[in-house]
């Protein structure tokens, strides 16, 4: 089965279409919300969402780049959005907080996240990374997470951010001056 | 010396997520959402899309409001007329009286 004959499949709505699509790149898609959001709830809800959309404009796909690329630049778009959402909704948590009133939105990611796929000896340190690529704007932070976590190339990040290389390259300069930053910062208040 | 400690430290944090696997979606997950994006499609839907399904109610709707109203205000209009032509017939009576 070619890929043109499989989105073909998953066009007249089959089953066995999205079965096996979500057998090839459920995994994938998900890992990569995970690392983007911090949050398994939040990547399974997203996940959810976005073969949901699949579903809705796979008749709209006209095949300019592979399935995976399309599937994945929805996923960014979509994890994108939640993350700006949240970040917005911090700010005017913090604006509130200003004026003595409570903070309505409270912390958005409470404790430390756990990505599954680190190993044992890294959970300590990853969480502390972790904590700091949370500090970062939300492009930055998703151009750092889909290299480091996910193995994209620049290239990859590019096509799923729907940016030009150069760029890719600008905001992993930037989000790695300013990890070194934050994590300094935390070294001296933590550790040292 | 604590320079260097420190951006060891760094280094070691930056490095952390360096060969870290893949998180696994659940099985129960998947399944959640095949059922849910698929639930109800299939060759029935494909057919026949459910735009289609509301514009044929809206028209059905429609057309069934337009035969309440016919039947209502038919014969209404129908009793009206015969009246108006009594009226008219009453007028050319009292012509006809007056031979005019």
């Amino acid at each position: 089965l070619t890929e043109r004959d499989f989105i073909e499949e998953l066009k007249k709505g089959r089953r066995e279409a999205y079965s096996r699509l979500l057998e090839l790149l459920g995994d994938k898609i998900y890992s990569a919300c995970a690392g983007l959001l911090q949050d398994r709830e939040d990547a399974e809800d997203v996940s959810q969402e976005v073969f949901a959309e699949v579903f809705r404009s796979v008749g709209n796909f006209r095949g300019d780049s592979s399935l995976e690329t399309w599937i994945r630049r929805i996923a960014v778009t979509k994890s994108l959005e939640l993350i700006r959402n949240r970040q917005r909704a911090k700010r005017f948590g913090k604006i509130i907080s200003l004026f003595g009133k409570e903070d309505l939105v409270g912390n958005m990611n409470p404790g430390t996240f756990q990505h599954p796929g680190v190993s044992l000896e890294n959970r300590e340190l990853s969480a502390v990374l972790f904590s700091a690529i949370r500090q970062l704007p939300a492009n930055q932070r998703t151009a750092f997470t889909l290299h480091k976590l996910e193995g994209l190339s620049y290239n990859e990040i590019a096509e799923a951010m729907q940016v030009s290389v150069s760029s890719v390259e600008s905001l992993m300069f930037r989000a790695k001056s300013r990890l070194r930053q934050l994590l300094g910062r935390y070294y001296e208040e933590n550790i040292r | 010396m604590v320079m260097n400690a420190k951006e060891e430290w760094i280094d070691r944090v930056m490095a952390s997520l360096d060969g870290a696997g893949k998180a696994e979606w659940e099985k129960a997950g998947k399944e959640m959402v095949l059922d849910r994006i698929l639930q109800g499609s299939g060759a029935a839907k494909s057919l026949l899309p459910s735009y289609l399904v509301k514009a044929a109610a809206v028209i059905l709707l429609l057309a069934g409001l337009n035969a309440l109203t016919m039947a209502f205000y038919g014969k209404n209009q129908t009793e009206a007329q015969e009246s108006s032509v009594a009226t008219d017939n009453d007028s050319f009576t009292y012509l006809n009286t007056y031979n005019l």
